[in-house]
């Protein structure tokens, strides 16, 4: 993955695409569009609700160090996989929850973008600039998702941060 | 692993397969103390209301161990992160169709940038159900089928999320096995049966 969801990424302190070797980020296969969907119910709350954590992300498994190549993450981080999607998460006011995948050829965004409003609560579109969104748990959502073309399938990252963060502080 | 089995046939003692639980009695219980968890205060209000009552578990008790990892996780935070606090670990129980039900509250506050972020969660224990009871009282109640089931051997889980007609931001209810490793005495989180609501708030 290219484009400035590195340096979205490395704003939220939490999932800092490694140099060099990964500027397209982690290896990822396809994954279905309803794990996608999944990933990001996972990822809601996580920056305030601590106590929860384990039953957001129950049925996702700790990801191996060869799975988490190309996604640096601060010590206290957790990577997170399931059916080839990958979450990085670190809970508190800095930390933040990302999902990343690339899309299966059962991505529809005409299915996929009222899921992931359903799921974080707030209306969810398709946007040229990836646009922060303020949810009702308090936490922002950013989606960054690369157009599907004629040769690669859709890269999707979805970032929750918390939006009384210092990053998001300096975003706004 | 004493422990686990020891626990294991205590549960087998006392426990109810699905067909025989009293979903709906516990269900009803949960919402009398958990409908509304706007704060702490006001789920002491509903305890008092509803014929919960408020005390200390002891340590060694399953209550006990979920506390202690709450309270863990709150001061391995705040070195951490000191905009955030968590805290409010109360517990309450009741006799419910004749089974021990137990509760706990928990709540995280984030204040910084000029707004609180308050997330307030009441959740309340079976520890000797057997199985994942029905969740169709719960259903009926949340006004719609869950967003998310799962059951993977180590949980089972329904869950919704946003839009509940309910002042609610989020309804779970998951069954743990004593052999998940959730319900690892040394840093246990989820056992038995568990229903938990909370309410996500936000003042700027």
């Amino acid at each position: 993955m290219n484009l400035r969801k590195a340096a979205m990424l490395g704003a939220l302190g939490l999932v800092i695409a490694a140099p060099a070797a990964a500027a397209d980020g982690p290896d990822l296969q396809p994954a279905p569009q309803a794990t996608i969907v999944a990933g990001a119910e996972a990822c809601l709350g996580s920056t305030i609700d601590p106590s929860g954590q384990t039953a957001r992300f129950a049925g996702w498994t700790a990801a191996t160090p060869d799975q988490k190549k190309g996604v640096n993450v601060d010590s206290d981080g957790i990577v997170v996989h399931r059916d080839n999607v990958m979450i990085a998460f670190k809970t508190g006011t800095d930390g933040g929850c990302v999902v990343m995948a690339t899309a299966a050829t059962d991505f529809d965004p005409a299915t996929f973008y009222p899921q992931i409003s359903t799921v974080v609560g707030a209306r969810v579109q398709p946007a040229e600039t990836p646009t922060p969104i303020t949810l009702p748990d308090g936490e922002i959502f950013i989606p960054v998702i690369s157009p599907k073309t004629s040769s690669a399938a859709p890269k999707i990252i979805l970032v929750f941060a918390n939006s009384a963060s210092k990053f998001a502080k300096k975003g706004n | 692993m004493i422990a686990l089995l020891a626990f294991g046939l205590a549960a087998g003692s006392a426990g109810a397969t699905p067909s025989t639980y009293p979903a709906a009695a516990v269900v009803d219980a949960f919402k009398g103390l958990c409908g509304n968890p706007a704060s702490i205060d006001a789920i002491r209000a509903a305890a008092r209301d509803n014929g919960w009552a408020e005390f200390i578990p002891a340590p060694s008790s399953d209550l006990g161990k979920i506390l202690a990892n709450g309270k863990a996780m709150a001061s391995q935070i705040a070195p951490k992160d000191a905009k955030m606090q968590l805290s409010a670990f109360v517990a309450f129980r009741k006799t419910v169709a004749g089974r021990d039900i137990e509760a706990t509250t928990d709540a995280a506050t984030i204040a910084a940038s000029g707004k609180t972020i308050t997330a307030t969660g009441c959740q309340i224990y079976d520890f000797t159900a057997r199985a994942m009871p029905d969740d169709g009282a719960l259903t009926a109640w949340a006004g719609r089928a869950p967003d998310k089931k799962i059951d993977t051997g180590q949980i089972s889980m329904s869950s919704w999320d946003n839009g509940l007609a309910r002042p609610i931001s989020k309804l779970t209810i998951a069954y743990t096995p004593a052999t998940s490793p959730l319900a690892d005495p040394a840093r246990m989180v989820m056992l038995g049966l568990s229903i938990k609501s909370q309410q996500f708030t936000v003042t700027q």
